[in-house]
């Protein structure tokens, strides 16, 4: 007698098993019922659908035992899915494979068994439909016909189970690759940045909400147009020489351009890229242009320009302001020396305005700054010049002819008045009325006795000529005995 | 001839410096004035006004340019903002950029005294931009 090989292994086996999705299942009427025609018809007491696991069997459905799972030591059914379709013992006394198993020695008394095999569509045994009775019995041809017959339904029915179970998991596949599209799509859709994708002739399918706001086009004119159409006029040119050789040799591009607006004609500044798109075998689908609106970073860059230029604007007012001190200085100068002295001292002063104008941020400067600062490199802490007035704003044109004023005065009175010896004073005492009357006094004292100079040169048409426009006012200039007297009358803006 | 020159400039200081190329040249300053109100008071008398764009009452030198021009006197604008001029003001010069050297200033207000004496070619420095109209 040969050996008979069995040509499937447990693993598989059990895989084929757990394909079914069954163990463990609550009861259900169709298997129910085939198990309760089994015992009708095999007139048996006992009726099982079972399935074999690898350490114990599972009773899907089962009539006569009022249990749900055995182990399989004691089971018939593992020596029933050995078998080739169908095991049928008439009596387990006399048979050496059940002769000592519990469940016959002793309680409940089992004597014979009837089972077909459950096959999986490969051939793999994963459980019976068997039957057994407490008495010795035989099995008629029609009993174990319909035992297979009802193995064939318990079948159908496990196979229709695991068809429905894929088909849901392919749902559930579907439904989450779905809700992923779904959310890239509101990802592009809803994204801030422009994103657009055209076929490979440049016909635009698809455009996302930020892109149709920034473009003015309403959805349904999306599908009319060409990537042609969003670049403005003026960049055609560089879209065509530039960027449309570099996506058909394949590589992608960022440019500045300006994209069109479909409504009202506007170009807008943009920060557009576009980049081929290929499938997985690397043809070419289409393109995708991705644009950020870039309007505010270029009117940031124009603000910047124009703070530039009228910076430059402000340096070169400066400049022609030092150039006029340098060309009248030494016009006038006695010697380059003195020439050289004069302007480097001016030039100081200028600066000095400058700088508190810079520190005010530009257009106005507080009066008592000015002079403070103008009188500064002059008193040299000694207390000497005494000053007055109230607060209050010069404009900046004002600011520095005042500054240049008093430093002429200051140096006049250096050299030849106040503060020439080591006892003289001065004192500068300002007004403002109410309706910006302006009145400034320079009043000297305690110095050398006074002459009248000759007064020709640019210092002295600086006091007596010069600072009083900036005031629309007049000034005067008196060397009396006492001392030098400066007088401006003119007027401030009114205060806002 | 000695022509009559409106100064349009709000900084004295360079204001004294166009006088003195002015009455240099031999010609007569008339006035100088710092804003529109003051500048339009001489539309009858100035045969030569040079003007900055920017015044006391804003940047109103273009506008004072081209009403003068009107009135049939010479303008050339000095600023240190040709840009604001644009292509230029109809009837005026042109313009020269602030700062410029002595000379410069003396070749362009010449320059301007040839133009309106129409008797010789004017001559301008490189740096005077003629407006083309």
């Amino acid at each position: 007698m040969g050996v008979k090989q069995i040509n499937w292994d447990e693993t598989e086996r059990s895989a084929a098993l757990h394909s079914y999705d069954m163990l463990d299942t609550p009861r259900e009427q169709d298997f129910d019922d085939l198990a309760k025609v089994a015992s009708e018809f095999c007139a048996a007491p006992i009726a099982v659908v079972n399935l074999v696991d690898s350490t114990r069997q599972f009773f899907k459905a089962e009539v006569g035992l009022g249990v749900r799972e055995t182990p399989l030591e004691t089971g018939f059914c593992q020596h029933a899915i050995l078998s080739e379709d169908i095991l049928v013992i008439p009596d387990a006394t006399k048979d050496h494979r059940f002769d000592c198993n519990p469940l016959v020695t002793g309680e409940p008394g089992l004597r014979a068994y009837a089972g077909a095999l459950l096959k999986s569509p490969e051939g793999l045994p994963i459980g019976t439909v068997c039957v057994l009775d407490y008495q010795p019995r035989e099995f008629t041809h029609a009993q174990v016909e319909m035992l297979r017959f009802l193995a064939r339904q318990a079948m159908a029915q496990l196979e229709l189970r695991r068809t429905v179970a894929q088909q849901r998991q392919l749902l559930r596949r579907a439904r989450s690759a779905e809700r992923e599209k779904a959310n890239f799509e509101r990802v592009v859709r809803q994204a801030s940045d422009f994103i657009g994708m055209a076929d490979a002739h440049g016909h635009v399918l698809f455009l996302n909400d930020a892109a149709r706001a920034l473009v003015g086009l309403a959805a349904d004119e999306v599908l009319r147009t060409s990537i042609w159409d969003y670049i403005a006029e003026e960049h055609h040119q560089i879209f065509r020489e530039d960027v449309i050789p570099l996506i058909r040799a394949g590589d992608s591009c960022e440019r500045e351009l300006r994209l069109r607006h479909f409504g009202s004609g506007a170009s807008v500044p943009a920060l557009y890229s576009i980049f081929p798109m290929r499938d997985e075998i690397g043809d070419l689908l289409g393109y995708g242009f991705v644009s950020k609106d870039i309007s505010e970073r270029k009117a940031e860059e124009q603000r910047r320009a124009e703070v530039m230029g009228e910076a430059a604007h402000r340096i070169k007012n400066t400049l022609a302001v030092v150039q006029a001190i340098v060309s009248q200085t030494l016009k006038t100068a006695t010697s380059l020396d003195q020439g050289r002295e004069s302007i480097s001292r001016r030039v100081a002063a200028l600066a000095s305005a400058q700088d508190i104008l810079t520190a005010a941020e530009g257009s106005v400067a507080d009066i008592v700054d000015v002079i403070s600062s103008a009188m500064a490199p002059h008193d040299g802490g000694t207390g000497r010049v005494t000053m007055g007035g109230p607060s209050r704003l010069l404009a900046a044109s004002q600011a520095l002819g005042l500054s240049l004023a008093l430093h002429e005065l200051a140096t006049n009175a250096a050299k030849y008045g106040a503060l020439s010896g080591d006892a003289g004073n001065v004192g500068i005492e300002w007004t403002v009325s109410p309706e910006g009357a302006f009145i400034l006094e320079w009043i000297e004292s305690g110095g050398p006795a006074v002459a009248t100079p000759s007064g020709t040169g640019f210092g002295s048409k600086l006091i007596k000529k010069m600072v009083a426009p900036y005031f629309q006012g007049a000034a005067t200039l008196d060397f009396h005995a006492e001392g030098v007297r400066f007088r401006l009358e003119g007027k401030l803006a009114e205060m806002v | 001839m000695p022509y009559n020159v409106l100064i349009v400039e709000d900084q004295p200081i360079l204001a004294m410096g166009v006088e003195d190329a002015v009455e240099a040249l031999g010609h007569c300053t008339i006035g100088i004035a710092s804003n529109a109100t003051d500048a339009l008071k001489y539309l009858d008398t100035a045969d030569i006004a040079l003007v900055d764009v920017n015044l006391d009452d804003g940047a109103t030198g273009p506008d004072i340019g081209r009403q003068m021009a009107n009135a049939n006197v010479a303008v050339l604008f000095m600023t240190s903002d040709p840009s604001a001029l644009g292509a230029g003001v109809r009837n005026t010069l042109g313009v020269m950029e602030k700062p410029m050297m002595d000379l410069e200033m003396i070749e362009a207000i010449q320059f301007v005294a040839d133009y309106r004496s129409g008797t010789s070619v004017p001559v301008a420095p490189k740096k005077l931009k003629i407006f083309a109209h």
